[in-house]
């Protein structure tokens, strides 16, 4: 199995899968804490409509996963693994309600961010991290992908490529396009 | 903000940012860092990114994914059924090479000789010391349940049948010395009454005996 997200002194995600298999509940439980938030960003950078509930197409993700983890090779992350089925879901799902995938800006609704900083200090950095997220908004969806992926989540172009069902080379070029697109979006 | 010109360098600093670069490529950019007008920035750019990425991230029921995820049932795959065959193929070939084995070493003469025909064992060859052998002890009933009434026959002839009809790899029962001779009477004297060829039944009938 490739390498996991796991901090040096946690199990990583192989030991978590055995510990799962062998009827450890908890292993699950701490795979989800591991993985759900980036899953969560990368639906969400997907550019899904609202009519498509991102924390639904997440434990989708996650159930299609748990069942058939006897199956998981490790070829790729766990992760990886994870965002490739997300990816299929949301375009089962666009197709089957006859949606498209949302190509303007993606809007994130202010009762569904984690606002644990601190208020205070918050007006610059709110205001700060409005324009960052606006500027990722505006990405093409490939672009955004890659780029959430890449910068939020530390993958590989290998990784990238997996998930987003592209090439190493064709991500490389898409996140430095998407880079390159936010600096003269933040500095306009 | 200006663009530094090693690409190379600019390819690797999301994962200079997330620590997960070796020590040997991390010092290698920390260099580059502190003569690089562009690249500090562009660090600095992508940190902020992260971190507000990470806190706008939509918030998710962990519990209800994690129930969800432990509830589901699990999907037989493609790879596990191969799998199960190829063990039950090879667990049938373990028990056709034991039970093959098995009654290789049941059959008395086996070793003795290097010939590789069939024991070729007739009642006009044996010995007149094998139609003395002296009648077989009854065997209870209830450790045979399935027994079939064995044929009234002279008791000689369906003592030697069995290896006849089996494989072996030995001579005939006139090859034997008299100490063998006498060593396999001994042993045929318990399973004489129920020859069989079910391997159960005999060590059925070793129990019994």
């Amino acid at each position: 199995m490739t390498p996991s997200s796991a901090a040096p002194d946690e199990p990583d995600d192989g030991a978590l899968v055995a510990r799962w298999q062998a009827g450890d509940q908890r292993a699950a439980t701490l795979l989800v804490e591991r993985h759900a938030p980036a899953l969560t960003r990368f639906v969400a950078s997907l550019g899904v409509r609202e009519d498509v509930d991102a924390e639904d197409v997440v434990q989708d993700a996650f159930v299609r996963a748990f069942g058939s983890l006897d199956g998981f090779r490790g070829e790729s992350s766990l992760r990886t693994w994870l965002c490739t089925i997300a990816r299929n879901l949301v375009r089962d799902r666009a197709r089957s309600v006859g949606l498209k995938f949302e190509r303007r800006q993606v809007e994130i609704e202010e009762g569904h961010a984690v606002t644990a900083h601190d208020a205070l200090d918050g007006a610059v950095a709110e205001e700060s991290e409005r324009r960052m997220m606006a500027a990722v908004g505006s990405l093409t969806p490939m672009q955004r992908q890659v780029f959430t992926l890449r910068v939020a989540d530390g993958m590989s172009y290998k990784e990238i490529a997996a998930a987003v069902g592209s090439t190493e080379g064709a991500a490389r070029v898409h996140y430095h396009n998407a880079m390159r697109a936010i600096k003269e979006l933040l500095h306009e | 903000m200006s663009e530094c010109p090693r690409g190379e360098i600019r390819d690797r600093l999301p994962e200079y940012v997330h620590a997960t670069l070796g020590a040997v490529e991390r010092a290698a950019i920390d260099a580059h860092l502190a003569t690089c007008a562009a690249c500090p920035d562009e660090v600095a750019l992508l940190r902020a990114m992260r971190e507000a990425m990470t806190r706008r991230t939509p918030a998710v029921d962990l519990a209800r994914i994690a129930a969800a995820a432990i509830a589901a049932p699990r999907i037989a795959t493609t790879r596990a059924l191969p799998r199960l065959v190829w063990y039950a193929a090879a667990a049938a070939v373990l028990l056709a090479v034991g039970a093959l084995g098995y009654f290789a070493g049941r059959v008395p003469t086996a070793g003795n000789s290097p010939s590789n025909s069939p024991v070729a064992v007739t009642p006009p060859t044996v010995t007149p010391a094998l139609t003395s052998w002296p009648a077989p002890a009854p065997v209870p009933t209830a450790a045979v349940p399935h027994q079939v009434a064995v044929a009234p026959s002279p008791a000689p002839a369906p003592m030697v049948a069995p290896a006849a009809r089996g494989l072996s790899f030995g001579g005939g029962v006139e090859d034997l010395s008299a100490a063998q001779v006498s060593s396999l009477m001994k042993e045929l004297d318990g399973i004489a009454p129920a020859l069989d060829d079910e391997p159960a039944r005999e060590l059925d009938l070793e129990g019994a005996s």
